[in-house]
């Protein structure tokens, strides 16, 4: 039981040497210093964007429905032309996710078929008031500010109706059958 | 003895084909094919193009499946066929060996699959389908789970041609299953194939609308997310929403749905979901089919107009109060006025849409606690008469389409706008199984003519007289048959025929009538006509009479009419509580068609109503709502606010058919439950808590139920005695009440999912049996016959589910289910005059002038219009004859018909 005890010591002892010493010290000046991140920390949520400015969420739901604690509330809207918000047809008018719920699980992430949300390296997740927890579409959507994802190249899904792939399509077929 | 030549239906049963099926011995019926014979087996074969309801296109070759065959060259042992078969289109041979999960058919389904893809967009986060699709599930099942098309995929622009059908065509398989059903099940034209090959695509001619009133179903039978709901389209993904298994509030037909609800709103109605694996899911295989009006127009509850609290009248104006209160004021005002004027001056009005339990509970608070008879649901007749005849017809109804028929009779009517599942059950039954359709009438339904096999037209108010001479010609009276020819103008072999096949005292028939043809105006003597042809026809001859209003049947055996009890007297009498000698009003009592009429002549002093859209919708709204100015006491139940609620003193928030519970009873006496699939919005409650409420407030005795199911059992004990289930049970299995569901991706089992199955539970189908009327002995004198001048038409109509209505017209889509008022002619007439189908018209009548968008169809006869009323301003309710009517075509610049 001593042995035990002094092993103890020993291990407080040689931090508490280091410590003093200034050698390899394990904190650091948090809010001065920042902590580098490794690469998929699973931390605040993001959504991307294309480089066009097109969001990449379709509002498929399929975030909301992979989550465990059901933290993501959406709701899609169709894609006008004069609204044109995602590429696809559809796209989320409202997408929220409840901070306080979240788990920082990443099935919302890997889930999505459009690589449109992703958890970033945030992880000043702090507020104030309870409702402050709710993350609009607006918090996390990337901004212009904030810089369009990095993450991805712009791949318009094969089947996206945008102006470019509307030209792409064959023609009319009402017109090529001349009925 | 009949054969053939008579009709085909008269042929030998087919003979009984045994075969081996997955090493199985089963038998078929010679001509069926594999795959339905293994869909009755539980034995499940993929497929798209194949569909129960429709014929066989074989396009998808998704059911590829091993055959051996017999070889007689070989002491007939199975030998393999050189070629894999398709299950939907191979009929059954005696001795052939079906293998469905072979090497050989598994290789077969995954290369279709693969090939099914080639040019699939696979956008399912975008597709409404997602989540539901048959293509994603047999990807799962069956597919390669890769593709290896590496090339551009074939792109085409989306077409805007229906307002309620989203067409996405780079998404279709080509199964056309949605051509086959508008062709073959909903009678139009109106979708096809277009181009060849890989350029194929599905469209509607002219780019035109899909709409007809059965339309919405390709939504559900397309296997793939092409044809989606427009009107649902993104407003949620389906795994989200709650599935309730419910029954239309729209359709007599008695059409069964599942609402999908989430967070108190609905989102969509379809045909009840199925259970497919462990979870419940659209049933793209039904043949339950729903009409447009219960698929797009049953989310009217959530209208802006929706009163949600129970109001008070304190001077001028309505001010929200507790229910109690609420209660406390309707039971004053009831017994004020009926100690100032005595019980009879008290009537209790209930809306043809309540539920069993509503106009039970309804009856016996007017019998006992007011002391009245004055309780009816019956406001849509044209006469007092009318309702009688009414009564008569269905002390008479019976039988059930669910038991097939021989051979079907329908006279006058529109049944696909009145009833439109029954009526597409009837012509289903007919088409598929080759059994034949006899139209007579002056105005044949435009659905069943194509398929009818003999149509003796007559005018306007000669029904009876044909009827009755048909009766004649049956037992065998030769002059009798000579007027009818005459009459009818139907040649003398054709009669012959007819007679013949009618005469078969051996086979099962239906006789058909719609009490809603001209709002009754000829039903005293129709109904007793048809029922002595049924006499004259024997047993075997059931009788179905039709009518729009949603639960007839049900308030019909509940008694909530003048001179009906739910029950025997006696046993009304114990279960209420009632003395021998108490007073028991039954015969006494004044038909809701005479109300404004009473109310005027100061004889109807106060009015309980339970559910406004029964005025909102009467022949005579007008007078109606004039006449309720000189009551004393007017209380109402409604949803919403409108003109009537406003001159109501106590107004009760009622709950929708979404947020009640109850008992609905269809046109063929079987019963369906209504299920609450959401809470009751705000302070609203269901009418039988109001009823009960004043009830106690009054001192009745006998009304203290704390829940539906009480009442229901009550009521059932009265109205069938031998009912062997029970309110619980009455509800369809759904992911609400199938305990056998743990959750998704559990253990897969796979049976009989295919049809959701019998819904018939024992004693739960009401008739009663009344004695038959007996066939006159001679017909009635034919009424005299008006000369028609050119363009001159006698008009003829009867109510459309699509006009004019107080819920339909608070619907989220409203405006898209309207349509413009259309005028059907015979097509003799139409070539007279020069018309073709869609051009435009403008008919007077009297002094009324309504334009229509002529029809022309095999519908009326000759010299008859037929106007739907309550398309636009076409209205005619109040009319006891057929009036004349002057048609002049609108200039040659021709419209699109909004057909329907
Ligand atoms: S990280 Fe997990 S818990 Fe948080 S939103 Fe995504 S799925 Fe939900
Ligand atoms: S974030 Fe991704 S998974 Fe969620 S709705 Fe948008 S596209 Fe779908
Ligand atoms: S039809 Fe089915 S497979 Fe195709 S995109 Fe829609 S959900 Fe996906
Ligand atoms: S639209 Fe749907 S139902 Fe019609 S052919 Fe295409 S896949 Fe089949
Ligand atoms: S189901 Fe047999 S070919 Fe389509």
């Amino acid at each position: 039981m001593l042995i035990e005890f002094m092993k103890g010591f020993t291990v407080a002892g040689r931090h508490l040497v280091r410590y003093l010493t200034g050698k390899g010290s394990v904190t650091f000046e948090y809010p001065e210093v920042r902590r580098e991140q490794p690469p998929f920390f699973r931390g605040r949520h993001r959504l991307q964007r294309y480089q066009d400015g097109l969001e990449r969420c379709v509002g498929c739901a399929l975030c909301a429905a992979v989550c465990p604690s059901e933290a993501i509330y959406l709701e899609a809207r169709e894609n006008t032309p004069d609204n044109r918000v995602s590429a696809g047809e559809r796209y989320a008018e409202i997408y929220q996710i409840h901070m306080l719920r979240c788990i920082f699980c990443g099935f919302c992430e890997e889930a999505c078929p459009e690589n449109a949300i992703i958890m970033g390296p945030s992880y000043e997740l702090a507020l104030y008031k309870r409702t402050d927890f709710i993350m609009n579409k607006e918090d996390m959507l990337d901004s212009p500010e904030k810089g369009f994802g990095d993450y991805h190249e712009y791949d318009p899904y094969i089947s996206h109706v945008t102006e470019e792939s509307d030209r792409e399509a064959m023609g009319d077929p009402w017109e090529r059958t001349g009925s | 003895m009949a054969d053939q030549s008579v009709h085909p239906s008269l042929k030998p049963a087919p003979e009984d084909v045994p075969f081996v099926l997955n090493g199985k011995e089963v038998v078929g019926k010679k001509g069926e094919t594999i795959i339905t014979v293994a869909a009755r087996e539980g034995v499940y074969i993929p497929h798209y193009c194949w569909h129960p309801s429709l014929s066989v296109a074989g396009n998808c070759r998704l059911c590829l499946v091993e055959v051996h065959m017999p070889n007689p060259r070989a002491d007939n042992k199975p030998t393999p066929l050189p070629k894999p078969a398709i299950a939907c289109q191979t009929p059954v041979v005696p001795g052939m060996h079906v293998f469905t999960e072979s090497e050989l058919a598994k290789d077969c389904q995954s290369g279709m699959m693969e090939f099914l893809l080639v040019n699939h967009p696979l956008d399912c986060p975008i597709c409404d389908r997602g989540g539901e699709c048959m293509l994603q599930r047999y990807s799962m099942e069956y597919g390669t789970g890769h593709a290896r098309m590496v090339d551009k995929k074939r792109k085409f622009k989306k077409p805007q041609a229906d307002p309620l059908i989203d067409i996405e065509r780079n998404r279709c398989i080509m199964c056309t299953r949605c051509v086959r059903f508008c062709d073959e099940v909903a009678g139009e034209h109106v979708m096809g194939v277009f181009a060849r090959g890989a350029d194929n695509y599905i469209g509607t001619f002219g780019q035109g609308p899909v709409s007809n009133i059965l339309s919405g179903n390709v939504i559900d039978i397309c296997p793939v997310g092409c044809l989606t709901s427009r009107p649902f389209r993104f407003k949620a993904r389906v795994w989200e929403l709650v599935q309730t298994q419910s029954t239309s509030v729209w359709d007599a037909s008695g059409a069964k749905v599942t609402y999908w609800t989430r967070s108190n709103q609905l989102y969509r109605t379809t045909p009840p979901s199925r259970k497919y694996h462990e979870t419940y899911t659209i049933n793209e295989d039904t043949a339950e089919f729903i009409d447009n009006i219960t698929r797009f127009g049953s989310d009217f509850p959530a209208h802006e107009d929706r009163w949600e609290e129970s109001r008070v009248r304190i001077g001028e104006g309505l001010v929200p109060a507790a229910f109690r209160e609420a209660v406390r004021q309707a039971a004053r005002g009831l017994t004020r006025v009926r100690e100032q004027h005595g019980p009879d001056a008290l009537a209790v009005l209930v809306s043809p849409r309540a539920t069993m339990e509503e106009g039970y509970l309804a009856a016996k608070f007017a019998r006992t606690v007011i002391g009245t008879g004055n309780v009816d649901w019956r406001m849509s007749f044209q006469t007092a008469e009318a309702s009688d005849a009414a009564a008569l017809a269905f002390s008479h109804a019976s039988g059930d389409l669910e038991d097939g028929f021989d051979a079907v009779v329908l006279v006058n009517g529109d049944y696909l706008h009145q009833a439109p599942v029954f009526a597409m059950q009837v012509k289903e039954y007919a088409r598929l199984n080759e059994k034949p359709l006899i139209l007579i009438g002056h105005h044949h339904d435009a659905y069943f003519a194509p398929h009818a096999s003999w149509q003796l037209h007559c005018r306007p108010g000669e029904t009876a007289h044909v009827l009755e001479l048909l009766a004649l010609a049956v037992r065998g009276n030769d002059n009798a048959k000579d007027q009818l020819s005459a009459i009818t103008g139907a040649q003398a072999e054709e009669l012959d025929k007819l007679l013949q096949l009618l005469g078969h005292a051996h086979r099962k028939g239906l006789l058909i009538q719609s009490l809603e043809d001209m709002n009754g105006a000829n039903l005293p003597q129709d109904v007793p006509a048809l029922l002595g042809l049924k006499s004259a026809l024997g047993e075997a001859w059931d009788y179905i009479p039709v009518l729009r209003d949603r639960n007839a049947f049900g308030l019909y055996a509940a008694g909530a009419q003048p001179g009906r009890l739910p029950g025997a007297e006696g046993a009304v009498r114990k279960a209420w509580g009632l003395g021998e000698s108490a007073a028991l009003p039954v015969d006494s009592g004044v038909p809701a068609r005479l109300l404004a009429e009473k109310i005027e002549a100061g004889e109807i002093k106060g009015l309980l109503c339970l559910g406004a859209d029964i005025l909102h919708n009467a022949p005579e709204r007008e007078r109606l709502v004039a006449a309720l100015d000189k009551l004393e006491f007017f209380a109402v139940t409604d949803l919403f606010r409108s003109e009537i609620t406003e001159k109501a003193d106590v107004f009760f928030a009622a709950a929708s058919h979404l947020e009640r519970d109850g008992t609905y009873c269809d046109l063929e006496g079987n019963l369906a439950r209504l299920v609450e699939a959401l809470p009751p919005a705000g302070g609203s409650r269901p009418d039988w808590e109001v009823l009960a409420g004043i009830a106690k407030e009054m001192d009745g005795r006998g009304f203290d139920y704390s829940s539906v199911a009480q009442v229901f059992d009550e009521m059932i004990r009265l109205v069938a005695p031998d009912f062997a289930g029970s309110f619980k049970a009455l509800m369809l299995k759904g992911p609400r009440n199938d305990l056998t569901i743990k959750d998704p991706g559990g253990a897969r089992t796979r049976g009989p999912e295919y049809n959701p199955g019998d819904y018939r539970i024992d004693g739960a189908h009401f008739r009663w049996k009344a004695d038959p009327l007996p066939t006159p002995e001679k017909a009635s004198p034919a009424p005299e016959r008006q000369e028609l001048n050119e363009g001159e038409f006698l008009v003829t109509w009867g109510e459309h589910v699509q006009g004019s209505d107080y819920h339909l017209d608070r619907a989220s889509i409203a405006r898209l289910l309207k349509m413009a008022p259309t005028a059907e002619m015979n097509p003799e007439d139409a070539y007279r005059l020069g018309l073709e189908d869609g051009d435009r018209a403008v008919v007077h009548t009297g002094s009324d002038s309504i334009e229509v968008v002529v029809k022309v169809r095999r519908g009326p006869a000759p010299g008859v219009l037929y106007i739907p009323s309550g398309l636009g301003d076409a209205r005619f309710a109040g009319l006891s004859a057929a009036p004349l009517a002057r048609l002049e075509a609108v200039e040659a610049g021709k419209e699109a018909a909004p057909a329907g």
